[in-house]
């Protein structure tokens, strides 16, 4: 059974654990570059396995590990040291991440300088395009509803339980003037109302366009003013 | 000193089927410096993961290549299960370890038909591929396609093949070994195949595994590497598996190993027939890849061991899909099993390499 262990370096420890792994024996696999489509920044995984250990590995519990090296957070214009002086199976790999991804990678054994490919779009992995955006947007607003629709449930569960508990304390409580019991019960019923209701209107909110839904806050927050001011005039 | 010239070889050469440019830098005849280019016809299809949703790819990954379409196939799915965390049924990993090692057995029929062929042997190129044609009709009654057999989805199968038909695999297998046996003795044995063979393209056991070669070219050089033999899906339950490896390291050592893998692939498909379940052919999962979910798998393609990678971003597309070939891995021993060669043995050294640009240029 195959198992993925990932290691995040920093861009400056890079080679240092690469010759580690060198140095153990390990054999290179691969290494490519992934974009980050939130933040801009790209990654990029360098893989290794090392044969003795994965041999030893199966032996022992039957399964064996691709180790990765992760380098996270790269700056378009940050220079990548090359690791083809260690493994120079790379320079294919190497070459690529800089013709499709437009990054800066240094002292590279066989180094094309940008003709490694002829693509009719520079850097194409590095374009973001529309549909890409849209597709995420949606995902984070389905989530973003999902999420809600847990905590409108867990509000609703407290709210129940609070209700529970305050008729709970009333029997309890028979003793104490029956006025003070039920303005408490009423008072936690409100509360209970009320976060309900402001967990359906966050459920609402986060299902709708961003935008849409920056209006819908401000339109709310005017109103409550209002409702204050109504209340104290 | 002698006078240094550079010979642009390809993109277009009798021996390249595919497009693959060398600039050889040469000195009395003699290889000085090998420089590859590939790019010519670089498709974009990992960048096609924004426009089809996983399933779609799927179809996509299987075309990577004509030869290795089994193997993109079973190696895609595989990581998209990995990275849904799904466990197939065994019908499953055995049948899809079955068609993957037919696939081995035709890519080198195929290989060794181009050898043949390069070395002008022509009635050796046409048996070649005629027992290569006998892999391809199985294909062809079991699945439906010659090439491109769209049997495997996310999740398991399309559909099953009967237990009669695998029978029939094997039957047809056993038929083959004579021809097949015959084949291999004029290959390994027969003087006119010999002299082009041997001592040509040298590699050593040391540059190879400095060089990360993998496959039959690096097994040629004593690397002794097969992804198999880490005993993943199906091949876990096979009673043994060593990799097939010799020590000589030049073309001669290439084609040997490559003729004793179909052998090893027949036996392997024969036992896997012999033990393979009843468990059901799972089906296409509905599941959507949690964001930053990952799966990757290395498997062992007939050209060497190769690497998928994909990445979910909670979309029904993924994020990433990346596939490591083992051509694109084995550039750096192609350029160095040039350096120091006549020039007229360059076409035969790389097609030794069994270079697949299809797959490269992914």
């Amino acid at each position: 059974m195959q198992k993925a262990i990932y290691t995040t370096v920093g861009i400056d420890e890079l080679l240092s654990h690469v010759q580690a792994l060198k140095g153990v024996g390990a054999r290179f696999v691969q290494m490519h570059a992934e974009r980050n489509v939130d933040d801009g920044t790209y990654r990029l995984v360098y893989t290794f396995i090392n044969v003795h250990a994965a041999q030893e590995h199966i032996a022992q519990d039957g399964s064996y590990a691709i180790e990765n090296l992760v380098v996270e957070g790269i700056d378009r214009y940050q220079e990548i040291p090359s690791i083809s002086s260690y493994y120079p199976a790379v320079f294919p790999f190497e070459n690529e991440v800089h013709d499709l991804f437009g990054l800066a990678i240094t002292d590279i054994q066989i180094d094309f300088k940008g003709f490694f490919y002829q693509v009719s779009t520079a850097e194409p992995m590095s374009v973001i395009t529309p549909e890409v955006k849209a597709a995420r947007e949606k995902a984070m607003k389905v989530r973003a509803a999902a999420e809600a629709k847990a905590r409108k449930a867990a509000a609703e569960k407290a709210a129940a339980a609070a209700a529970a508990a305050g008729e709970g304390a009333a029997s309890a409580a028979a003793a104490q003037p029956a006025a003070a019991a039920g303005s408490d019960a009423q008072h936690d019923e409100a509360a209970a109302k009320a976060a309900l209701k402001a967990a359906e209107m966050e459920a609402k909110l986060a299902a709708m366009d961003p935008e849409k839904a920056a209006k819908v806050r401000a339109a709310l927050a005017a109103k409550a003013v209002r409702d204050k001011q109504k209340k104290e005039a | 000193m002698a006078h240094r010239s550079v010979i642009p070889f390809g993109p277009q050469h009798p021996v390249l089927p595919e497009p693959l440019h060398l600039d050889l830098v040469i000195e009395d005849d003699r290889v000085i410096e090998a420089i590859p280019q590939i790019g010519f016809v670089h498709r974009g299809l990992e960048k096609l993961t924004e426009k089809r949703d996983m399933h779609q790819f799927g179809y996509i990954a299987e075309r990577i290549c004509g030869i290795c379409a089994v193997g993109h196939s079973c190696g895609y799915a595989s990581a998209c299960e990995r990275m849904l965390d799904i466990e197939v049924p065994g019908r499953v990993q055995y049948i899809r370890t079955i068609l993957h090692e037919l696939s081995r057995i035709h890519s080198h029929l195929l290989w060794l038909g181009l050898l043949a062929d390069a070395f002008g042997f022509e009635a050796l190129f046409y048996r070649s591929w005629t027992l290569r044609e006998q892999i391809l009709k199985i294909f062809e009654s079991t699945c439906g396609g010659r090439v491109i057999l769209s049997i495997n989805e996310i999740g398991g199968l399309k559909h099953d093949i009967e237990d009669s038909e695998l029978a029939g695999i094997v039957q047809t297998l056993d038929a083959m070994r004579p021809d097949y046996d015959a084949l291999v003795h004029t290959f390994l044995d027969d003087d006119s195949c010999g002299e082009r063979l041997h001592g040509v393209g040298v590699i050593s056991k040391k540059d190879a595994l400095e060089l990360s070669m993998v496959g039959p070219f690096g097994r040629a050089s004593g690397v002794n590497y097969d992804v198999r033999m880490f005993g993943d899906g199906a091949y876990a339950d096979l009673a043994a598996f060593e990799p097939i490896v010799a020590t000589d390291g030049d073309c001669y050592a290439r084609c040997q190993v490559r003729c004793a893998e179909v052998t090893q692939a027949m036996d392997i498909i024969k036992e896997l027939v012999g033990k393979i379940p009843h468990d059901g052919i799972g089906g296409r999962t509905k599941l959507t890849p949690a964001d930053g979910a990952r799966g990757e798998v290395v498997i062992e393609q007939p050209r060497g061991e190769a690497y998928y990678y994909v990445r979910g971003n909670g979309t029904k597309n993924l994020d990433r899909f990346r596939v490591r070939t083992p051509t694109s891995q084995n550039l750096a021993g192609l350029t160095h099993a040039l350096q120091g060669v006549l020039l007229a043995n360059v076409p035969m050294i790389i097609l030794t390499i069994d270079p697949c640009i299809s797959c490269t240029e992914r």
